[in-house]
């Protein structure tokens, strides 16, 4: 997916790397999407899988220490709506794998959901190193006809 | 709205909770606190209403996962009502819908207790 084209749009947020700046960027989210054509229920979609990354950069790249920026930008297309969620924290060499639900629940844990639901609920997810020290979260969702249809489907995985 | 309250009520010897507002990492501690409280309380019949929620992350999906274990230990099971279209999907994609059984309504949900305990099943979807 390319950045915003001619008739494509761009928007740039410089935040607090906090919790309490989630709201935020999920409205953000929400309106971005909804502006660049998707259906109101896959820009909540688009806006809570935003949210799992930007609660990954403040858990665990920044440790929930404060003090620590968070630049989000989002650039549609024809083609879809790609994010970008940039920051100087730690990083992980490899995202996960997939997830056993029945694992985690025997187990009593109460995270370990936030990667595969980016992944279930967006077409691309990637964490990549941009430049040295500093990560980014990329998430693109393609544009699907009719626009209503364009939701993912449920998890294969048994 | 404020971004997160969570309401309890009775309905015999289900309990109901009810959030209202959204459930992210920021929220999600309010909705743990009840959920943990009515554990240790002995509460094992829980639903879940979603009539008033906007959304859910995945927090507060772990919130729930975190204390299944438990209720079901008691004797006891969380079911889910009331999602709107964006949670139901999201609860679906995360196989949730494999773990607690969900219901159109409240009244519903409550129910399914009753014909569980009539009919004998376990608490397990």
């Amino acid at each position: 997916m390319s950045g915003a084209g001619p008739s494509g749009a761009s928007l740039r947020l410089e935040i607090p790397a906090t919790c309490e700046s989630l709201e935020l960027v999920h409205e953000a989210t929400v309106r971005v999407a909804t502006t660049a054509g998707f259906a109101s229920d896959a820009a909540g979609e688009i806006a809570v899988a935003v949210g799992e990354a930007m609660t990954n950069v403040v858990v665990h790249a920044y440790r929930r220490e404060e003090g620590h920026d968070i630049v989000v930008r989002y650039a549609a297309d024809a083609s879809g709506l790609r994010i970008e969620l940039e920051h100087s924290g730690e990083y992980p060499d490899r995202l996960p794998a997939g997830i056993d639900l029945a694992k985690l629940v025997a187990e009593r844990r109460r995270g370990g959901l936030g990667v595969h639901l980016m992944r279930r609920l967006m077409d691309r997810v990637a964490h990549e190193e941009v430049a040295p020290g500093v990560g980014c979260w990329i998430l693109e969702r393609r544009r699907r006809e009719p626009k209503d249809a364009d939701r993912k489907g449920p998890d294969p995985s048994p | 709205m404020p971004d997160l309250e969570v309401a309890t009520r009775r309905r015999g010897a289900v309990v109901v909770v009810e959030p209202r507002g959204f459930i992210n990492a920021h929220t999600v501690h309010r909705f743990e606190e009840v959920l943990n409280r009515l554990a240790a309380d002995g509460d094992a019949r829980i639903v879940i209403s979603g009539r008033s929620l906007s959304y859910v992350a995945s927090a507060g999906f772990g919130a729930i996962m975190g204390i299944l274990e438990e209720v079901r230990a008691s004797g006891g099971d969380i079911r889910i009502s009331d999602l709107n279209a964006t949670v139901a999907h999201i609860f679906e994609v995360l196989g949730f819908d494999r773990l607690c059984q969900t219901f159109p309504t409240e009244a519903e949900a409550v129910e399914s207790f009753s014909t569980a305990e009539a009919g004998g099943k376990s608490g397990d979807p």
